[in-house]
């Protein structure tokens, strides 16, 4: 067992084999080795670590995807969801970032490829002015900095 | 929310998004726009689409790079500036040749194959990949580098018999000049039915490849078959023996692996649309649509109507780009007659494969088993551009993606591009920019010995046109980097004799 402690200071006792999926916890296992001490994670809180470990005794015993950036994949990356995956990030605004977050500090690839695909899908066909709404953002170009980008932007209306 | 998260996760989250939605967040904030501004992989998004093409594996280079290259090639295209210039004598005759994935292949009537790997502008050199005896004569071939694919099509010598010829697809690999090791059969046979009046005589015979497809179309005077094989488990797909073709059937090309087109000269020409299942075996061909082309004057008759299109690749090429499946630019080649006094009018139509897919689409939106009728109101004048045309290809490969090469007329290249999306904003600013190249008006041909009617047509393209310096050229093939000129030094025999290459 590997002993977590939250931000918070909730201490969470987890099989070695789940939380695995975490390439910055499974590094820091195979450094540090058999240890009792708590393994400390400031920057994720106990409700969005429970939300995590979901999601890595689902995928307990699956093996690790390995992924890069490869160029050649550029401009046709599926934007298909798995239906538990849809499920378990059917969540708020809120939890869906702190999702993301733990994912990318925890270096848990899956989740975090899933958890940008969510976010994109909710950008998706949307305009400017949408995405703004959706995510709170606030409008910081002059109308002469708008007009200026939607004649760059030009290019792909001229069909 | 979103800004809140480190940038290399919102960069993670735009690189799943496509060209359209990277530039509306462009609009959203300069958070934003500066991500999409300065992160490559985002750029090259943007840039490929701009480009109408498909990334390549060719891990020679960075996103960055490929980036600095599309828009290099863009630039270079508009303006016809190539940037390097070799030229290579080509020994012997040529009865079939192929330009396809950068490689230059011909064969003769001894069964002699040349492969050429032609130059790039990194590499301005031409390499021999293979030069060697086949052991029979190919009277066509296709091939497909990006599955080591090569599938010739002989013609056997054998006695056959008064109704039929015998005849075969053959199935290579390019790397290894052998049968391919995927391929659970190297040969199919068929039998080429004889004309009744004309004898042994084969019109036109094409081979196409589309991933695990082969199809075959031979024209035998007034009969036309066509088959598509599945290559790699041997199985036939269909046979127009079986599903009845027209005899007016004219040509044939893929669209895909699942759709494919016969143009056919019954009525005022009509291009039939089909689709098959490339994994079942004997499933046939499913019509799904008939394109018909302008109605013409009782006087005239539709005598021609040739199809030509960049050659499938099944997978992203390690050496180029390529172009989005349905941005490829297919070029029909229509000849009318006047029956009163036998003038000859020729004209060339463009569409895109788009085109193809949507009316493949709407047949399976509407569930009925009937084909779409489509007239040529319902499609031509917004899909296509219908021109005229003074001179005749004698070579094909004149069309690579969204691009087309004019037939050689004394030493002046014109190339068509029918991506508009590449030009740069200020050519659509005002009509009178007297720039290299700018987008054409709409086409209307008049009405007279032909048609009807005016025939609109107003499928967006511009034009460009450069004087080359050197000798008179027969012909130019075109591809993403390329143009290889022809010059053919002795034309009462076949052999081609001078290939010079332009690299862009």
């Amino acid at each position: 067992m590997v002993l977590l402690l939250t931000s918070d200071n909730e201490m969470f006792s987890v099989a070695e084999d789940v939380i695995k999926r975490s390439a910055y916890i499974k590094n820091m296992l195979e450094d540090v080795g058999e240890s009792d001490l708590p393994i400390p994670l400031p920057n994720v809180e106990s409700n969005v670590l429970v939300k995590i470990l979901e999601y890595c005794e689902h995928y307990r015993g699956e093996p690790l995807p390995a992924s890069d950036v490869d160029p050649a994949e550029i401009g046709d990356r599926s934007l298909d969801i798995a239906d538990w995956d849809q499920k378990y990030m059917a969540v708020d605004q809120e939890m869906l970032f702190e999702i993301i977050l733990a994912a990318n500090y925890l270096d848990i690839k899956s989740l975090l490829d899933v958890g940008c695909k969510t976010v994109a899908k909710m950008m998706k066909g949307k305009s400017s002015e949408e995405i703004r709404t959706l995510f709170n953002i606030a409008n910081d170009f002059t109308p002469e900095e708008e007009a200026q980008i939607r004649k760059e932007n030009a290019w792909a209306e001229c069909r | 929310m979103l800004l809140n998260i480190p940038t290399e996760v919102i960069i993670e989250v735009l690189l799943r998004l496509d060209c359209l939605d990277l530039l509306e967040c462009r609009q959203v904030s300069r958070g934003l726009k500066d991500i999409i501004d300065h992160e490559s992989p985002l750029q090259l998004i943007t840039e490929l689409s701009r480009s109408g093409l498909t990334a390549t594996t060719d891990t020679r280079y960075k996103c960055g790079e490929m980036v600095h290259r599309l828009q290099q090639l863009r630039k270079r295209w508009q303006t016809l500036t190539w940037s390097g210039k070799q030229t290579y004598s080509v020994e012997g005759s040529c009865n079939a040749y192929e330009l396809v994935d950068g490689l230059f292949v011909k064969t003769d009537e001894e069964g002699n194959i040349l492969i050429l790997e032609l130059p790039t502008i990194q590499d301005p050199t031409f390499q021999v990949l293979a030069k060697c005896n086949l052991g029979f004569n190919p009277g066509d071939f296709a091939l497909d580098a990006t599955q080591d694919l090569i599938v010739f099509l002989k013609l056997e010598q054998g006695p056959g018999t008064l109704e039929h010829r015998r005849a075969s697809l053959r199935v290579f690999s390019i790397s290894k000049m052998q049968p391919h090791s995927d391929a659970c059969r190297p040969i199919f046979n068929f039998d080429v039915h004889n004309d009744a009046v004309w004898g042994i005589s084969i019109h036109r015979a094409i081979t196409q490849i589309a991933g695990d497809v082969v199809g075959v179309f031979v024209c035998t005077g007034t009969t036309a078959r066509l088959m598509v094989w599945n290559w790699k488990t041997g199985s036939l797909i269909g046979d127009s023996k079986d599903s009845h073709l027209s005899a007016a059937a004219y040509s044939f090309s893929f669209v895909s692996p699942t759709l494919f087109y016969v143009t056919t000269l019954a009525d005022a020409g009509v291009i039939a649309v089909y689709s098959i299942n490339p994994q079942e075996a004997s499933s046939g061909f499913l019509h799904v649509a008939s394109l018909s082309l302008p109605p013409i004057q009782d006087v005239a008759v539709i005598n021609t109507l040739g199809c030509h299109s960049e050659p499938y690749r099944a997978k992203k090429s390690s050496k180029t780009f390529m172009t989005s499946l349905d941005k490829q630019m297919h070029v029909f080649a229509i000849v009318y007659i006047s029956v009163t006094d036998f003038s000859h009018f020729n004209y060339r139509m463009y569409a895109p494969a788009s085109l193809f897919l949507f009316y493949h689409a709407l047949y399976k939106r509407r569930g009925s088993t009937s084909p779409v009728e489509a007239r040529w109101d319902d499609w031509g004048p917004f899909r296509t551009r219908f021109l005229s045309s003074s001179s005749s290809y004698s070579w094909l490969r004149y069309v690579h993606g969204q691009r087309v090469v004019s037939p050689a007329v004394k030493n002046t290249l014109r190339v068509l591009d029918f991506n508009v999306q590449g030009l740069a904003p200020k050519c659509f600013a005002s009509t009178n920019d007297e720039g290299p190249s700018s987008r054409m008006p709409p086409t209307a041909l008049p009405p007279g010995n032909v048609f009807c009617e005016v025939i609109f047509s107003r499928l967006p393209y511009f034009e460009t046109k450069k004087d080359l310096p050197t000798r008179d050229f027969d012909g130019f093939m075109i591809d993403h980097e390329r143009i290889v000129a022809l010059g053919v030094d002795a034309p009462e025999t076949s052999a081609i004799g001078r290939l010079t290459v332009y690299t862009f």
